[in-house]
């Protein structure tokens, strides 16, 4: 909206053109032609009335001042018979002015500008026409209308949702009218008592109505643009869906600025690239703060309404700033997930670490031990129940050991054994027969292999401890990018991750690698633990 | 009937046997308690390649091996000592039991396994027979 001074402004010279109106109207008719004159009056005060309202709403355009100076113009022709002098002569030679400021106004719509410099030449062609007496002068300027509108329709005019639909309607009328007003005169019978200057009273008239209305119009639009603000959602592409309706432009595209990359990338996180402007499409750069948000690329014709533009931009800015909240929290889920992963692989290593000096330390250390008993025992020549004794301690002792670095770390790192034979190894161990298939590829990644080895190492523990079953079997299946384990038993089933089974940590263990594990164990029998894991595509 | 070769059946089992595993320490202690049990240690080898050198320098009857080597595993070396022209006979020995390797064990060309802490002249002598 203009500001308080620049209304007044406005207001100011909308009454003047008014006064003119009613001083032309009277100097330019005479008494007995009452009904032409407030005809003309009448038609002047609605072209300047339009031009007045489409000025005050959408102050960015330069409609609504073409359309009052078009007004101001009409009226023009009245001083023609207010003597002799200048006055009438300059009067009579400007008195077609207002079809050249019309047809301006219609070929400008909906900015009232235009950088187009064969639409200038058109324009300026037009007003060079105005100064031609008719019918010459007239043709001309109908001629220039339909040229522009022929120039300026390729720019998306001809789109349905687009503003310059309006000027494709009255443009070819005011024309047309131009013509009947020429021609009309010279085809109409003698005697048919008709004024044809009503014609292109009231096509200029429809000119100035049409052009003010969907001025108006789209500068609801604007309003509605930050309405839809509450509807934005980056995440399903609303934003540019609900924009590109709202303006009334299919090909809007909406970029957000990134800082740390100094580029502005699509919801995708796709670069977008920016128009250099010679390939019809327009970009406006939002700001915030000094600092760009986000930038619309677009058709040149939704560039030229500031009030669209400033609502649009307040949208955009809204959502740029909900986008990048969200992917901002995106990101800190990612550090998370990151961080969660290193904190595993640091414990892991440490087990590791802790299993290598149990490994290298302590075991062969009992098995010199052992094998020193062993020697003593040899050189004794004679049973002696003492060194049988230590050797059967020592036994223990190793096997407790054992134990202990089996729990600490799977086997399944080390020793070239891979994760199939870690089943395998599992599988021998189990108190309950277990059947082992597998149909996938060695996984490369130490986290997967291990992560597989706890679930199938917990669940046959859960099965030997609680399911009191006969068999288990175990299914490890690959598939591009994802390693899938079951393991089944046909126990006594209604088991849960979360109830003591140690599951849950291990569940978590997948869940950090971005898999998952479910578990299927009705109270009617039987258990099936499904673990899913994604790997290295081809691993 | 057919006479018995009896040259042959007189004929002393070879015993000469080298072990295989990547602590000295132990190496030692499984000399002396071999040697006391009457086996007739030829040699020592750290690691997977210097035990195929050995070999191929001693010829022993017998190869005492580690399964955990530091260069290779028990498993691997023992797939190539029995590619040899005149293989000798390989036990392996880990300080962990047998069912820590499922079927591995069973999957090679050596005569047996021995754990660490049962290792004895007799335990090989039986694998032996």
């Amino acid at each position: 909206m203009l500001g308080p001074l620049a209304e007044r402004r406005a207001i100011f010279i909308g009454v003047a053109v008014a006064v003119e109106g009613v001083v032309s109207v009277r100097i330019g008719f005479a008494p007995f032609e009452q009904r032409q004159a407030l005809l003309a009056l009448l038609t002047g005060w609605l072209v300047g009335g339009c031009g007045l309202l489409g000025w005050l709403r959408v102050p960015g355009s330069r409609t609504g001042p073409l359309l009052i100076i078009a007004a101001a113009a009409w009226f023009i022709g009245g001083f023609r018979w207010v003597g002799a002098g200048a006055i009438p002569t300059v009067a009579g030679a400007l008195s077609l002015l207002y079809a050249a400021v019309a047809t301006h106004a219609v070929l400008t719509y909906p900015s009232g500008s235009t950088s187009d410099r064969r639409l200038t030449a058109v324009i300026v062609a037009g007003y060079g026409a105005s100064l031609i007496a008719p019918p010459i002068g007239p043709l001309l300027i109908a001629a220039a209308v339909l040229g522009g509108l022929a120039l300026a329709a390729p720019n998306g005019a001809l789109d349905r949702n687009s503003r310059p639909w309006t000027a494709l309607i009255v443009g070819p009328i005011f024309a047309t009218a131009l013509v009947a007003g020429q021609i009309l005169p010279v085809v109409v019978p003698d005697g048919v008592r008709f004024d044809v200057r009503i014609i292109t009273q009231v096509a200029f008239m429809l000119v100035a109505v049409g052009l003010s209305g969907a001025l108006v119009r789209e500068s609801g639009r604007g309003a509605r643009v930050t309405d839809l603000v509450v509807d934005l959602d980056p995440s399903r592409g609303g934003l540019t869906r609900a924009l590109a309706s709202a303006i009334g432009d299919p090909t809007l595209e909406v970029g957000y600025w990134l800082p740390e990359q100094s580029r502005f990338v699509d919801r995708s996180g796709r670069p977008v690239d920016v128009p250099d402007g010679r390939d019809g499409r327009a970009r406006t750069v939002i700001e915030h703060a000094g600092n760009p948000v986000a930038i619309l690329i677009h058709d040149p014709a939704v560039t030229t309404d500031p009030a669209i533009r400033a609502a649009t931009a307040r949208a955009a800015e809204l959502a740029a700033v909900n986008a990048r909240l969200q992917s901002e929290a995106r990101s800190q889920v990612a550090l998370v997930d990151a961080s969660r992963r290193r904190l595993m692989q640091v414990a892991d290593e440490e087990r590791r670490s802790l299993d290598q000096r149990l490994r290298q330390g302590i075991e062969p250390k009992l098995d010199v031990l052992a094998t020193a008993i062993g020697v003593a025992s040899a050189c004794s020549g004679e049973p002696d129940p003492a060194l049988a004794g230590a050797i059967e301690q020592l036994e223990l002792t190793r096997r407790d050991l054992a134990g202990l670095t089996e729990d600490i770390h799977p086997r399944v790192f080390f020793d070239g054994v891979g994760l199939r034979g870690a089943l395998e190894v599992l599988a021998t161990r189990s108190p309950v027969p277990v059947v082992l298939a597998w149909d996938a590829d060695e996984p490369d990644e130490l986290d997967v292999r291990t992560a597989m080895y706890f679930v199938c190492s917990e669940a046959l523990a859960n099965v030997a401890k609680h399911a009191d079953a006969t068999l288990v079997r175990i299914h490890v299946t690959g598939e591009i990018g994802l390693l899938t384990l079951q393991v089944e038993d046909d126990g006594r089933g209604g088991a849960g991750i979360g109830d003591g089974t140690g599951l849950q940590g291990v569940r978590d263990r997948l869940e950090t690698l971005g898999g998952r594990l479910d578990i299927v164990s009705p109270s009617a029998g039987g258990t099936r633990l499904i673990a899913i894991l994604p790997v290295e595509p081809g691993a | 009937m057919r006479q018995p070769n009896l040259r042959c059946i007189m004929r002393p089992v070879d015993r000469t046997i080298l072990i295989v595993d990547d602590h000295a320490a132990f190496r030692r202690s499984a000399r002396a308690l071999l040697q006391a049990e009457g086996l007739d240690v030829v040699g020592e080898a750290a690691d997977g390649a210097q035990a195929i050198a050995e070999v191929e320098r001693l010829a022993p009857a017998i190869v005492l091996l580690d399964i955990q080597l530091p260069d290779s595993d028990g498993f691997a070396i023992a797939a190539k000592l029995g590619a040899c022209a005149d293989p000798p006979r390989v036990i392996l020995i880990s300080s962990r039991d047998a069912t820590e390797y499922g079927d591995r064990i069973a999957a090679t060309d050596a005569l047996g396994f021995i754990a660490k802490s049962r290792l004895s002249g007799a335990a090989i002598m039986a694998l032996l027979d």
